[in-house]
């Protein structure tokens, strides 16, 4: 009775309607749609519901609220400065996505939307191309003296050049890559070690089960610190479309 | 109140000044570096995507097989390796 679990097939996509394509798009609801939906909706029911009452000594729901505000306010602050404070809202959003969306993998028999190239790339891709536009709209043509650095010498210059552009259409590609990496080895080697246990059966599969017990902790922290990373990439980039280097 | 509240001497208000310095940078310190782990391997992974696709659509367009994709390759590489140092000189920056 060998029921031979394929580990990757926690990835696997489900529609949960029928309708045909439009335009060459599928426009069925996935079970990946189905949790970024249920991310947004508990991300913004946290954050309503626990300012509701306003009170100037924040009860415990209210301080969680203040609490992440004032954490994302802080890196922006520290990475970007004072100018950055106009950018809040887009930071905010998306540490709060990524954060929930990884933690929400977590919980058993539910889909992990970041652990997907596609999500993953999508997300980084609309952060590089605003963070291009942020730069064209508020520098001009200089935006394009981001390319040499100071001081390099006059024979250098058409090779440093191509090598920043290079470096700077890597942002994205590693931006994403980071992400969905992380989160798809972990829940992979989560259900490989899952599958350890059940095959090593009642005698053996103790063991298995204290280090699927620790993974499940260092997987949580890596949920986390993966969250914390793409904002502080983000607003680091943010900063180098402001100030220009 | 008794008039005999001295001010504060100039080591005293030194070491204040110190400690809130401390305070200060141990705050911003608190910040993990931008990579981590698997940094490195990720930078020059994408480095090397981004070359290998942007050289290859160069080519296709142009119809110079295999040049652009090994010059565009090879740039991708070394565009790679300056992000890596990049976020390395980052972190130093904020660590000292």
């Amino acid at each position: 009775m060998s029921a031979n679990h394929n580990p990757l097939e926690q990835f696997a996509i489900h529609y949960f309607t029928d309708v045909p394509e439009v335009m060459g798009m599928n426009l069925n609801f996935s079970n990946s749609s189905l949790f970024m939906v249920l991310v947004v909706l508990a991300v913004s029911a946290f954050m309503i519901l626990s300012m509701k009452k306003k009170s100037l000594i924040p009860g415990r729901w209210q301080s969680m609220a203040e609490l992440s505000y004032e954490m994302v306010a802080n890196t922006i602050k520290s990475n970007v400065g004072n100018e950055g404070r106009d950018y809040f809202p887009l930071i905010f959003t998306v540490f709060m996505f990524v954060l929930v969306s990884n933690l929400a993998g977590m919980l058993p028999y539910s889909f992990t939307v970041t652990s997907h190239i596609a999500v993953t790339f999508t997300l980084a891709s609309f952060i590089f191309l605003g963070v291009t536009l942020i730069a064209i709209l508020k520098h001009g043509v200089k935006f394009f003296g981001f390319f040499l650095p100071h001081g390099t010498p006059w024979w250098m210059a058409p090779l440093m050049v191509f090598i920043e552009l290079f470096a700077y259409l890597a942002r994205p590609v590693s931006l994403s890559i980071r992400l969905a990496a992380n989160m798809m080895a972990g829940h992979t080697m989560m259900k490989v070690i899952a599958g350890f246990v059940v095959g090593l059966g009642f005698a053996l599969g103790w063991a298995p089960l204290a280090l699927l017990v620790v993974l499940t902790g260092f997987e949580i922290f890596v949920a986390i610190l993966q969250a914390y990373i793409f904002t502080v990439l983000t607003c680091v980039y943010l900063n180098d479309a402001i100030h220009l280097h | 109140m008794t008039g005999d509240d001295k001010l504060p001497s100039l080591e005293e208000l030194e070491r204040s000044i110190k400690k809130a310095k401390e305070r200060i940078s141990e705050k911003e310190n608190g910040q993990t570096n931008s990579g981590g782990a698997m940094r490195v391997s990720i930078d020059l992974l994408s480095g090397v995507i981004v070359g290998s696709l942007v050289g290859y659509y160069l080519d296709k367009w142009l119809g110079t097989l295999p040049l652009f994709f090994i010059i565009c390759f090879f740039l991708g590489v070394a565009g790679s390796g300056l992000n890596i140092y990049r976020s390395a000189q980052r972190d130093n920056k904020k660590n000292s």
